[in-house]
């Protein structure tokens, strides 16, 4: 089992000497690492900001409820399921 | 500021009920209703203009050289135009314009029991931003050179140079309409958010919100969130086309990859951005004709959410052969995968809320039910695409195209008809014709399929999309692979046709089908309780919410429905 | 089940409802979550683009180095007058009338890092950069100009705010609003300034 972790990660590593696409050639790794890298950065960012956006929200909600006296707790409404 | 005195039901200056002139009821409402019928119009429009265009080169290539009825001869150059725009306008001038603009603008308000959006100012302008895009677009059909050729992608160097591409000032015309175009949804998405989050009915609670408002919700948020990059890298390739700058050209030490880079970054989470409205609309049709509680409100909810955040994180396998790092190739065909997870649920759901309910077969769910069929098989087949493997080979040829269309027809029509045949009776107080509805549907649905199955095949044989007449290519020109073409030409002229039926009925219903209540589906969300149409500001008295919009079949109560906003 | 369903289709009546948040601030709030993916595109574009530079060199031989000590005052104003806004916010508290005098600061070292900003690019020109001799010229004065234009626009709120405030109608949720996108404007600043002028 610990095996297939191993296997796994090395896997990951392997498609640069795998790869048989004759007209694919990629740049230097300097090149390489920044594509990486900023793919990361995209794909990252805009999550922790709505990450943080949402998290926000749910705070500032949670600090009007109490004012109010405890928010009715007989049974929340449960759309879900047949 | 209209924008900065909204009270609890967001009303701003659009809160009046006095009579208006024509002209600042239909040229400049700040009604959301009237809003969304403009996108609803000019979208149905520039599909017209879409259709027109894959008509004159599906000709070309089922019978190259030929002359095309009501075009003429296509040359090479005419060919890529057409292919350009085709792709263009079908997707920002469609699909976005209907799914997102025009049904976010009409349900969005109505479905969450406000009198308007939140910022109806701001809602004018999007529209008024899009028109104007909509007419630079068709302005550069008419300029020196045409329309831009470089693909829908506008990949550099080709779409940097006007020497390269033969359209100099068409492609600067297309990024400039492509950028104004995102403005207008920006300033659209911001009204939606803030309206879902900020108007709703006293007693709504996220979870009674209707799944379409929570899907064009998350959709705009997604399309927010990806589409800077996208407006960054059009303004670079403006620069390069008119100013002589040199981001994407490889000779003078820029990169052009990195438009790829860019364009991907948005291109991707975009296909979630019209997936998620459609999977909405199906999921409020199905569950009114079925007469079933949604199957697990909250997983659907949150498989969106998933489908969301995954979104991010797959857009490189558009690029698996542009030379991208194989690690991150290999990182892209996992996360590719995965998302399929998430999408193959919302249809689970789907087929779960469908079991046992007592289904009727009109026309809306008719268009429903095809959408989960058709998108499946849309879905499935990107798998393929998906694993850097197989994409080495299916890269570029007619395989990607029928899949994309696969997945892209079923969002942009099918799930459109289902909203458009299902929210009629409330847009325009009259009932559609079911018969002609049922004829246009069987016909359109069959002839898809009979355009793109053949697609499969002459792209795993082999067809690139590129090329526009496969005479100059002996492998690729026998008499098998010509006859599917042939096929696709065919079963595309019969669609074509039957959009006929769809615009007879359309319009003739308008004017004279027999009027509809307020209730005709007897469906349980806010805007069946407005009157149809609803008039300015929505509801004669504003509703208050008392249960989730899904309680169909209650127990307790002798009709089979219950409405979002009548108490206990 | 069927007992479970009836209780949960009954509510009581429903309570007037709260806001999170002004619809001005969220709307302004989701327009710079926008923007920032924007010019993290750009950002994106300038790493990538040095990254493949011949030899790793960087600026390109021949261009200029850019000016880095003397942005630092253009630097060092903007981030002042971003301070000067939070002293607006915290006056606003106490009363309205309080917010005019750091207000019309924060819009005049606004202006004057705008003004900095376009003596910089009359040198920068005269000394041979231009959009035209290089990638990293065409990167320096798109995304140095596309910010400026941003902070013309934000010191255009901040007047509008000003004149709410000299008429005395001024409210809360405007002046936030304002205030987020101005934020929004100086701490991009430090990250395009660490990105393209080192």
């Amino acid at each position: 089992m610990r095996w297939t972790w191993v296997i796994t990660v090395s896997l990951f590593f392997a498609p640069a000497l795998a790869l048989g696409c004759a007209v694919c050639g990629t740049g230097p790794e300097r090149s390489r690492a920044a594509y990486i890298s900023m793919t990361a950065l995209l794909s990252l960012l805009p999550l922790t900001m709505l990450g943080a956006l949402v998290w926000l929200f749910v705070r500032r909600l949670r600090r009007l409820e109490p004012k109010e006296g405890p928010p009715p707790r007989e049974v929340v409404s449960e759309p879900s399921g047949p | 500021m209209s924008t900065q005195e909204t009270h609890d039901h967001g009303h701003g200056d659009g809160h009046a009920h006095e009579p208006q002139s024509f002209l600042s009821k239909y040229i400049f409402p700040l009604d959301h209703k009237m809003i969304a019928m403009q996108y609803l119009f000019t979208g149905m429009a520039m599909a017209l203009i879409g259709g027109f265009t894959v008509y004159v080169f599906r000709m070309q290539l089922a019978f190259p050289g030929a002359h095309v009825p009501g075009f003429g001869m296509v040359s090479p150059d005419r060919y890529n135009m057409l292919v350009t725009s085709h792709g263009t306008i079908m997707i920002f001038w469609v699909a976005m314009p209907v799914l997102i603009a025009a049904l976010g603008n009409y349900l969005i308000p109505l479905m969450i029991g406000a009198d308007d959006m939140v910022f109806p100012r701001i809602n004018r302008l999007s529209y008024q931003i899009f028109l104007l895009s909509a007419l630079v677009l068709i302005s550069s059909f008419f300029v020196t050179g045409g329309a831009f050729g470089g693909a829908w992608t506008a990949y550099p160097p080709l779409s940097a140079r006007g020497d390269y591409n033969a359209t100099g000032l068409g492609s600067s015309l297309w990024l400039v309409a492509v950028a104004l175009e995102f403005v207008a949804f920006l300033l659209g998405g911001i009204n939606f958010i803030t309206t879902a989050m900020n108007a709703r009915a006293p007693g709504m609670k996220l979870t009674d919100i209707p799944m379409v408002v929570w899907m064009i919700v998350l959709a705009s948020i997604m399309f927010m969130a990806s589409v800077g990059p996208l407006v960054a890298g059009a303004i670079m390739l403006l620069f390069d086309q008119q100013l002589g700058t040199a981001f994407f050209d490889p000779n003078r030490g820029g990169d052009p990859v990195l438009w790829q880079h860019l364009f991907w970054f948005f291109g991707h989470p975009e296909v979630y951005v019209v997936l998620l409205p459609a999977m909405g609309i199906v999921a409020e049709v199905i569950t009114t004709f079925a007469r079933k509680k949604l199957f697990a409100y909250k997983t659907v909810l949150y498989t969106a959410a998933a489908t969301g955040i995954i979104g991010f994180f797959v857009w490189a396998h558009h690029q698996f052969i542009a030379g991208i790092d194989p690690r991150m190739a290999s990182l892209f065909t996992i996360t590719t995968l995965i998302i399929s997870v998430p999408v193959a649920e919302m249809l689970f759901v789907y087929i779960a809320t469908l079991y046992g309910g007592s289904i009727r077969l009109t026309t809306p769910m008719l268009w429903a039910l095809a959408f989960i069929a058709e998108f499946l098989l849309g879905g499935v087949t990107g798998i393929f695409l998906g694993a850097a493997g197989s994409d080495i080979y299916f890269h570029d040829t007619y395989f990607v195209v029928a899949h994309f269309h696969y997945t892209f027809f079923p969002i942009a029509f099918i799930a459109t008809f289902a909203a458009i045949t299902y929210w009629f009776p409330k847009m325009f107080g009259r009932m559609m014709d079911e018969r002609l509805g049922k004829i246009h549907f069987w016909i359109t649905i069959i002839a898809f399929n009979f355009i793109f199955i053949p697609l499969f095949l002459t792209g795993a044989a082999g067809d690139h999309r590129r090329i526009y007449n496969y005479q100059h290519f002996p492998e690729q020109w026998t008499p098998t692979l010509q006859n599917l073409r042939i096929l696709a030409t065919y079963a595309l002229l019969v669609m074509i046709a039957a959009q006929v039926i769809f615009f007879v009925n359309f319009f003739k219903s308008l004017k004279s089908g027999p009027k509809a209540e307020k209730n005709p589906w007897k469906a349980n969300t806010l805007e069946w309780v407005a009157p149809s149409p609803p008039p300015h500001g929505n509801f004669e008295e504003m509703p208050t919410v008392y249960r989730g919009p899904y309680e169909y079949g209650h127990p307790d109560r002798e009709l089979d429905y219950w409405p979002q906003n009548e108490p206990a | 089940m069927t007992t479970v369903t009836s209780t949960s289709a009954v509510r009581p009546e429903p309570r007037p409802k709260k806001k999170i948040a002004h619809s001005g601030v969220i709307g302004m709030l989701v327009f710079v979550l926008t923007e920032i993916m924007f010019f993290a595109g750009l950002i994106s574009a300038v790493t990538i683009t040095r990254s493949t530079a011949l030899m790793n060199i960087w600026p390109p031989p021949g261009q200029p180095r850019l000016p880095v000590e003397e942005t630092l005052i253009n630097t060092a104003a903007l981030l002042l007058s971003g301070v000067l806004l939070g002293v607006a916010h915290f006056r606003f508290k106490k009363s309205p009338e309080l917010v005019k005098a750091p207000l019309i600061a924060a819009m005049l070292l606004g202006a004057a890092f705008v003004g900095l900003q376009g003596a910089e690019w009359v040198a920068l020109l005269a000394q041979g950069l231009t959009p035209q001799s290089s990638a990293h010229g065409a990167f320096f004065y798109l995304i140095v100009g596309i910010h400026g234009l941003h902070a013309l626009a934000a010191i255009g709120g901040l007047a509008y705010v000003l004149r709410r405030a000299q008429q005395g109608r001024l409210i809360a949720s405007e002046l936030h609003t304002a205030e987020i996108f101005w934020y929004f404007v100086v701490l991009l600043w430090p990250v395009i300034y660490g990105r393209l002028y080192f």
